[in-house]
């Protein structure tokens, strides 16, 4: 059942390497150990600068040539489940991007990790993550890409709890435990893609198959909410604002900058596995080929899909986009809200990285319900999970900076580190106005791509007259919103670490901290360079890079991704659109921080130190619900012991019983009358029975034997329960 | 391409080859330990390679017999290696192998009862996986049964005496049961006791009520063995209370004799379609997924490492009934691929559990805080079987719940999914508490800057202790990335799977 692609295979080596090269390295930098931490830190730079390299080799190959892939089994069961190393557009993209995020992190990691224990674990297990993330971009089925989605979401775990403080470990548990629920409810939704599809290629046999199961919604909700705890998307969100502060900055730019992608990437890959059309002859082909229960349903499906046609198919996509778009809003709302009221500069971050993240399922839900028209969404979601990446992971590092000079990540308690870290707050700078869409730095690009792309969305649902216009138009007023209060805490949080006087109990202590190492600044330099790259150059970027991704898709209108890489992006009426965010970051910025703006006194509530009730937040509800079902085993187990016992005395009981009633009834009873007569006449029966029944006797002696074996085993059992 | 039968010595010599230890140990029972020993580990890898020189012929279809004695007419004392027997003789003479050599250094007292009834027991066992009919396999399951009481007694402690007793109770009313119902077998099949890849029973050949009878007659009589739900109570005391190779032994490969009865019964003596028109699958379904949560559940709740991990074994076994349960290809496959994959993980843990008992006298996880730098190789693999068993790929436990997986689909029944996926998530809830405590905690961390413990690799035990758990916890992950090797359960399994579907 192998379908044909329309791009061609090409065998390259360049996945085992990007593959490879992390896991050497790890080996390598735990060989060298802390004896030769120099050795080893050099090692890690070099094994992550390689990856970085392959990926671009890998970019470069991919676009010239078509999908790349490498003929070695990774996973294989039989000839039915075979998991190769494959890579596409898309692929290659995010593995690009990865690598760039990756070499800055262990950059920085080579001088930051010094004020930390267990170096070589972490490294190792760095290193071993990284290779675990690039192999889930380089597979094109979910088989092989659940063994490397579960690969890093457990190697992840060690970077969570480095620190083994007591915060530390209790953010790291909530990560474990909704990864592992993440990853079955993955595990679940795959299952039920495989039962449904017969396949578990990215791209189904058959078309119609999704639009006759029955269990089409839940797989497709296990799926989405298994990549959705990955992506930090709002209502799953819980771990993320723990466990990004919680882990070494390093670590934190990872999972900010690349790790949360790969939930947004899942997401991505569902929505087109869902939306790419194979062509029909294929679908028979799948039918005559294989005999099995699912095929069965298939070759229904198949014959109800082409009377439907294809319009149903583009209906039930339209409001799979709409769910998701339904929880982008919410994500970047809600992680917004939450930004705004944190005074720990790491966990503002967190936070703004579950926003950000509701940026990009915003563009992927754009592309669900546009439909063939989606360029715009796919392209916009795909330029802002790069810039995401890339600032992100600035800001991360930068903040892993000031840890590491100030010793402080209270932004409150920070202030006039302009003057201490120039260097530093120039990038920090620079990743500020990328986030907040300022006209050249990056997200304004994708945050007017993903303008265009609900824009786009909202004229469809008005001139299609549907229902959802109204939906579409206040998804459009909240990611203004959004975006000026993305401005608010950003500006907040720059002013108060950096430009802000220092209080006077603070200032003494910010006297004397100085610039970053050299490490760190290179790391944090590579990822603002990228900033400024695609902010300045939208237009090489999207038509050499973005466009020729979204190309790749199956479906879509080749046309319109045309349009979308010929976006005018500097023009009037884009910038314009940035000024009422603007506005209200402002203002919401001013409102917030006026007292220390001005010195004035503060009057009436601090709306940057507001503290919502705990009840309000998805997280204590879970919380609560975790420890009532771990509680519950427990409470069966006590519950039960005295049951148990209960039943062990009745049968002790009954056992009992059984033997008084044979010995003061039943026997007494026996022995009364009838056998009175036996007795009497013993000889005589003896002489007759023995007399007929020794011929047959000798004839069933095995039998006997056998029957007086069981007896024996009977009363042998019955004298243990006797004494038991 | 039908493999042919032939007639084979090795079978016997096979099952006779333990023996040679048990000779060894009666001729020179004062004689120097380590030549005793070393001797009963070299019987033990002998039969390994006996068995191993049978492989290729397995792989090519043929199958080979021996007949021992006849008791009456049609009913004879036969050894036939076909393949599924051969599976669970490689299987357990691979385990059995690593738990001697491991026993050597761990056994420390009346070394000589343990290892003679140790020989004594895998001699048994391979008569019972090596059986004919069901006849011989009743015989030697049984002399395995006393067989393997002296080597869950062998501390003699109280704990020990009681869980002996118990198991023996629960044994011997089993193979009462047992017995019954290979009488009844017998009776209604015309004296055919044999296993046939297509099944031996059919609705010609009893009523309805009879067959179903007959069924969960052997259902309750291995089912003690397989710790079915409610027949799984001396499971639970005899681990702990047994040594640990014991253990492992027990839970790797005694259970799973249990099991190897059920699948004999269900595919060799019924036969699929008897299965599907009676539609017993059912009831073996629903208590399979009983047994699977409800021990999960009770897992969780142990703090007694052995205790848990036993806990665990009555779960796990159940995978390989709901598998059969299924009557489908893949769900037949990852029900017996999981006898093999079981036996890995599992005899890994206990052996891993045997390791921290020895070297730091501790049996209860609240007190394993830091284990992992006093015993990193162990805490390593032991991680590494952990979290397969929780189904984590790379590893023969996701193999498993895959096809297992796809075999509930195949049967149209995701329900079955559900149960394996609340199972994985229990025993993530079981197994990563205990990685967490041996890695991630230490003595004394409450305190803030206390002293981390220093991670030493190497010396942390005897070699004879630390070969057979790396070995087991290498298999984990290796049977579980080349699934298709020969020779690994894949290759045997399929072979028994296109046979009997």
């Amino acid at each position: 059942m192998e379908v044909e692609k329309t791009t061609e295979l090409v065998f390259s080596i360049l996945p085992t390497l990007a593959l490879g090269l992390p896991i050497l390295g790890a080996a390598a930098a735990a060989f060298a150990g802390e004896r030769r931490a120099r050795l080893r830190n050099w090692l890690v730079v070099a094994s992550s600068g390689l990856t970085l390299l392959v990926a671009i080799l890998m970019l470069a190959r991919v676009f010239s040539s078509g999908t790349v892939y490498f003929n070695l089994d990774i996973m294989r069961i039989g000839d039915r489940f075979v998991g190769n190393l494959e890579v596409d557009a898309l692929g290659a993209f995010f593995a690009f991007f990865a690598a760039v995020v990756w070499f800055a992190a262990s950059l920085h990691a080579f001088k930051y990790m010094d004020h930390e224990q267990k170096r070589t674990r972490f490294f190792f297990f760095m290193l071993l993550t990284e290779a675990a993330t690039l192999g889930v971009f380089m597979v094109q089925d979910f088989f092989t890409l659940y063994l490397f989605f579960e690969a890093m979401g457990l190697m992840a775990y060690v970077l969570v709890v480095h620190s083994e403080t007591a915060k530390a470990r209790a953010a790291a548990t909530k990560y474990i435990v909704m990864t592992i629920i993440g990853g079955l409810s993955l595990l679940a939704g795959i299952f039920l893609y495989l039962g449904y599809s017969g396949t578990i290629g990215f791209v189904p046999p058959v078309e119609s198959v999704w639009l006759t199961g029955s269990f089409k919604v839940v797989a497709l909700a296990c799926l989405i909410a298994g990549f959705g705890v990955k992506a930090g998307m709002v209502p799953l969100h819980v771990w993320l604002p723990d466990a990004h502060p919680a882990a070494p900055s390093p670590a934190s730019a990872l999972l900010s900058g690349v790790m949360i992608k790969v939930g947004a990437y899942g997401i991505l890959r569902t929505v087109l596995t869902f939306f790419q059309q194979p062509p029909l002859h294929e679908a028979e082909g799948h039918v005559v080929e294989t005999a099995s229960h699912a095929a069965e349903g298939a070759a229904h499906g198949a014959a109800q899909g082409v009377a439907h046609g294809a319009s149903s198919l583009a209906t039930n996509v339209q409001t799979l986009g709409l769910i998701i778009i339904g929880f982008a809003v919410l994500t970047m709302f809600v992680g917004m809200i939450l930004a705004l009221v944190q005074r720990d500069i790491k966990r503002t971050l967190a936070y703004s990285s579950v926003s950000q993240m509701g940026y990009i399922l915003f563009g992927v839900g754009c592309l669900g319900f546009l439909g063939a028209e989606g360029g715009m969404g796919m392209g916009g979601s795909l330029y802002h999970i790069m810039n995401h990446a890339f600032f992100k992971g600035c800001f991360f590092l930068a903040a892993g900076a000031i840890v590491f000079c100030a010793h402080e990540l209270d932004m409150f308690k920070l202030g006039g580190l302009w003057r201490r870290m120039p260097i530093t707050t120039i990038f920090w700078s620079i990743s500020a106005l990328g986030i907040m869409g300022i006209v050249f730095f990056n997200g304004f690009v994708s945050k007017t791509l993903l303008h265009h792309a609900i824009l786009e969305s909202h004229v469809l649902a008005e001139s299609g007259h549907l229902a959802s216009a109204g939906w579409i138009k206040a998804a459009e007023i909240i990611f203004i919103i959004t975006s000026g209060g993305t401005i608010a805490y950003i500006t907040k949080m720059t002013y108060y670490t950096f430009f802000r006087r220092p209080r006077k109990e603070d200032a003494g202590h910010i006297e004397h901290v100085k610039e970053a190492p050299l490490w760190m600044l290179a790391g944090m330099g590579i990822l603002a360079a990228g900033v400024l790259f695609n902010g300045l150059f939208p237009g090489l970027l999207l038509g050499k890079l973005i466009a020729p991704t979204v190309e790749t898709v199956h479906g879509l209108d080749p046309e319109l991704v045309e349009h979308m890489a010929n976006t005018h992006i500097f023009i009037w009426a884009n910038i314009k659109e940035i000024m009422v965010p603007l506005a209200i970051g402002i203002s919401i910025f001013i409102l917030g921080a006026w007292p220390d703006l001005f010195g004035l006194k503060r009057r009436g509530p601090d709306i940057f130190a507001m503290r919502l009730p705990r009840w309000l937040g998805v997280d204590y509800w879970y919380v609560r619900v975790a420890r009532a079902s771990l509680a519950l085993p427990f409470m069966g187990h006590r519950a039960y012991e005295p049951v148990k016992d209960q039943v062990v005395k009745g049968m002790k009981a009954g056992a009992g019983g059984t033997v008084q009633l044979v010995r003061d009834v039943i026997y007494p009873s026996l022995t009364s009358k009838p056998l009175g007569w036996v007795r009497e006449n013993s000889l005589q029966l003896y002489g007759d029975a023995r007399s007929r029944l020794m011929p047959r006797l000798r004839e069933y002696q095995g039998d006997i034997a056998v029957g007086a074996l069981v007896i024996a085993v009977s009363l042998t059992m019955f004298l243990i329960m006797k004494l038991l | 391409m039908p493999g042919k039968s032939s007639f084979s010595v090795i079978p016997l010599i096979a099952i006779l080859l333990p023996w040679i230890s048990l000779v060894v140990i009666l001729a020179v029972p004062k004689g120097s330990r380590r030549v005793r020993l070393w001797v009963c580990f070299l019987g033990s890898l002998a039969t390994l390679g006996v068995v191993l020189s049978l492989l290729p012929g397995i792989l090519d279809g043929n199958s080979y017999t021996i007949k021992l004695a006849s008791v009456v007419e049609g009913l004879e004392m036969r050894l036939t290696v076909d393949t599924l027997g051969y599976y669970f003789g490689l299987v357990l003479s691979f385990l059995w192998m690593l738990a001697t050599l491991y026993s050597i250094s761990y056994i420390d007292h009346k070394e000589n009862r343990f290892f003679a009834f140790m020989a004594m027991c895998e001699s048994f066992l391979l008569g019972a996986a090596f059986a004919s009919n069901m006849f011989t396999y009743f015989i030697f399951y049984e002399l395995m049964t006393f067989g393997s009481y002296p080597l869950i007694i062998h501390e003699e402690t109280a704990m020990a005496r009681r869980a002996g007793y118990k198991y023996l109770v629960y044994a011997i009313s089993a193979g009462t049961v047992l017995f019954f119902a290979i009488v009844a077998h017998y009776f209604w099949s015309g004296g055919d006791l044999s296993f046939q890849e297509l099944g031996t029973l059919s609705l010609a050949s009893a009523s309805r009520g009879i067959l179903m009878t007959i069924f969960f007659t052997y259902l309750a009589g291995f089912g003690v063995k397989a710790a079915i739900m409610p027949l799984h109570g001396w499971v639970p005391d005899a681990h702990p209370a047994a040594p640990s190779p014991a253990s492992a032994l027990l839970s790797g490969v005694i259970l799973k004799a249990g099991a190897f009865g059920i699948i004999r019964v269900v595919f060799f003596v019924f036969g699929i379609d008897l299965m599907r028109q009676l539609s017993l699958f059912t009831v073996m379904a629903v208590l399979a997924c009983i047994t699977i949560v409800v021990a999960s559940v009770f897992a969780l709740t142990q703090d007694n490492l052995k205790r848990r991990l036993a806990y665990s074994s009555i779960g796990q076994v159940s995978y390989i009934i709901l598998g059969l349960s299924m009557l489908t290809q893949d769900g037949a496959l990852g029900g017996m691929m999981h006898l093999a994959h079981h036996a890995i993980m599992k005899g890994c843990l206990f052996l891993c559990a045997g390791v921290i008992l020895v070297k730091t006298g501790k049996k209860k996880i609240s007190e394993m805080r830091g284990i992992g730098y006093q015993l990193p190789i162990t805490m390593i693999c032991f991680s590494v079987c952990a979290l397969a068993m929780m189904g984590t790929p790379p590893s023969v436990g996701f193999i498993s719940k895959w096809l297992l997986g796809s075999g509930a689909l195949e049967a149209g029944l995701p329900v079955y999914i559900v149960i394996l996926l609340v199972s994985a998530l229990l025993s993530a809830a079981y197994f990563l508490p205990i990685i967490y405590i041996a890695f991630f905690r230490w003595e004394g961390d409450e305190v803030e800057g206390g002293q981390k413990p220093k991670l030493v690799f190497g010396k942390e035990a005897d070699h004879k202790l630390i070969v057979p758990v790396v070995i087991l916890a290498v298999l984990t992950v290796v049977v579980g990335i080349w699934v298709t090797v020969p020779g690994f359960p894949y290759s045997l399994v399929t072979k028994i799977v296109n046979v009997i579907f």
